[in-house]
């Protein structure tokens, strides 16, 4: 795959959030406006390439049975670094995001694409991968948090929108974010859908972006427990 | 120890965890070196900025005369002390209070007898957008139409705040204030809660304060 392709491909084809659905607490916790949205997926971009680029060198050294611990101390390495550059030269957008910015260590977006990506990459696909991951998160988040903020406050980046003051306030908490995530998701399967039916194929999402390839799901299906 | 190569050794395993975390910290000091004079600096500004914005013209530096005291109620409060020539001409108190979303920071000016001026809520605060922050932020309102214009907002001027200016003058008693002595918002009760909560730490702490420092004059 061409770098372009796998800079491209977190846009949209393997959006981390609304086709990997990783990384929920940050995606609701941080798109109740598009500042924060912005400023949290800004940061994770830099600690996805970051991370990706030293994964991606180190990945041929770090022994097999250590590697997610090492790929966890480069990540929170990058987070701490990330989390002093902003307190020093961004306090504000280091304040707004708050306890999400030390928390970027478990997002399972960056872990999932150290793992799963740069361990088994090269260098350029690796920053390529990382920042077009990271991109695509921003652009969700960004998104997420213009509707929510709007709905909310009638307002986009803070300047008011002339329309209402007093919006649906839930839209500005966690529920309002799971809702709207879960109309963009049903909205993006019928578009995906709508695209297979004009092709003629039966929509059928890829089998490693869903759990049909987790065994646990196995266990009840292969042998259903009986009852009498 | 001749199988100390192999990715199985534990002793390797363990040797090479400990090379990437020794190379991690090295990389965490360094630039927690290289940033914390510029993290002192900003945090230092943000207080002066502050502190100049609330507090009547002085000539001293309340920030580095701070002093830390403690409320009644035993919270933290940190007292400002501002003067020009030499007269106390305002104090500013910073207590913290929980809202809805956390801990909620702010800054507490008085006149010189107690009477409280201005509150303001310190950035960084967890509350609702859009509802709790019409408690706690002083945000320039700009609309699309002033973007269109090119209308630039006031930048000498702190923006109003219905909630936090209902403050303005008054001077603690002996019962915590209620929803019907000063502003709540309806349907920001944590976050009313929550500055009306601030303000009463700082404004009781400095009362204790002006008490102490009397009596000791007295004397």
């Amino acid at each position: 795959m061409s770098i372009f392709k796998e800079f491209t491909k977190g846009f949209w084809k393997e959006n981390p959030v609304l086709v990997l659905v990783l990384g929920m607490c940050p995606t609701l916790a941080t798109s109740s406006d598009a500042v924060k949205g912005l400023a949290m997926g800004l940061a994770t971009t830099f600690v996805l390439m970051g991370s990706n680029l030293v994964i991606s060198v180190i990945r041929k050294l770090v022994p097999g049975k250590i590697r997610i611990p090492c790929y966890i101390v480069v990540i929170a390495t990058f987070v701490t670094v990330v989390k002093l550059l902003m307190q020093a030269f961004a306090p504000e957008a280091y304040q707004t995001l708050g306890i999400f910015l030390p928390l970027i260590v478990v997002n399972c977006i960056v872990l999932g694409r150290a793992e799963a990506f740069a361990s088994k990459n090269g260098l350029l696909a690796s920053a390529a991968d990382g920042l077009g991951m990271g991109l695509g998160f921003t652009f969700v988040l960004v998104c997420l948090g213009c509707i929510r903020e709007f709905l909310a406050a009638g307002t986009l980046f803070g300047i008011s929108m002339q329309c209402w003051d007093n919006g649906f306030a839930i839209m500005g908490q966690a529920p309002g974010g799971f809702i709207l995530l879960g109309l963009i998701l049903a909205g993006m399967n019928l578009l995906n859908m709508r695209k297979a039916k004009k092709a003629g194929v039966k929509y059928e999402p890829p089998a490693e972006f869903d759990c049909r390839h987790c065994s646990i799901c196995k266990l009840s299906t292969e042998e259903p427990v009986k009852t009498k | 120890m001749k199988d100390m190569t192999k990715a199985s050794n534990p002793f390797y395993l363990a040797f090479f965890l400990l090379v990437v975390c020794g190379v991690s910290t090295l990389v965490m000091a360094v630039t927690a070196v290289k940033t914390d004079a510029p993290i002192k600096a900003a945090q230092a500004k943000e207080t002066a900025d502050s502190l100049k914005m609330i507090l009547p013209p002085f000539d001293n530096d309340p920030a580095a005369e701070a002093i830390d005291i403690t409320s009644p109620d035993g919270e933290p409060v940190k007292l400002y002390t501002a003067k020009n020539g030499g007269l106390v001409v305002g104090y500013a108190a910073e207590a913290a209070a929980s809202g809805f979303g956390g801990k909620v920071a702010g800054i507490v000016s008085f006149k010189p007898d107690g009477t409280i001026d201005t509150v303001i809520v310190k950035s960084g605060h967890a509350e609702t957008p859009g509802i709790g922050t019409k408690v706690t932020d002083r945000s320039v309102k700009r609309t699309i139409s002033d973007v269109v214009k090119g209308v630039k907002p006031d930048a000498s001027k702190l923006p109003p705040n219905d909630a936090l200016d209902s403050y303005k003058g008054k001077k603690p008693g002996d019962e915590k204030w209620t929803k019907n002595d000063v502003h709540f918002v309806s349907g920001a009760t944590y976050s009313s809660n929550g500055v009306r909560d601030l303000v009463w730490y700082a404004a009781t702490a400095v009362r204790a304060h002006l008490a102490a420092a009397e009596k000791k004059e007295a004397k």
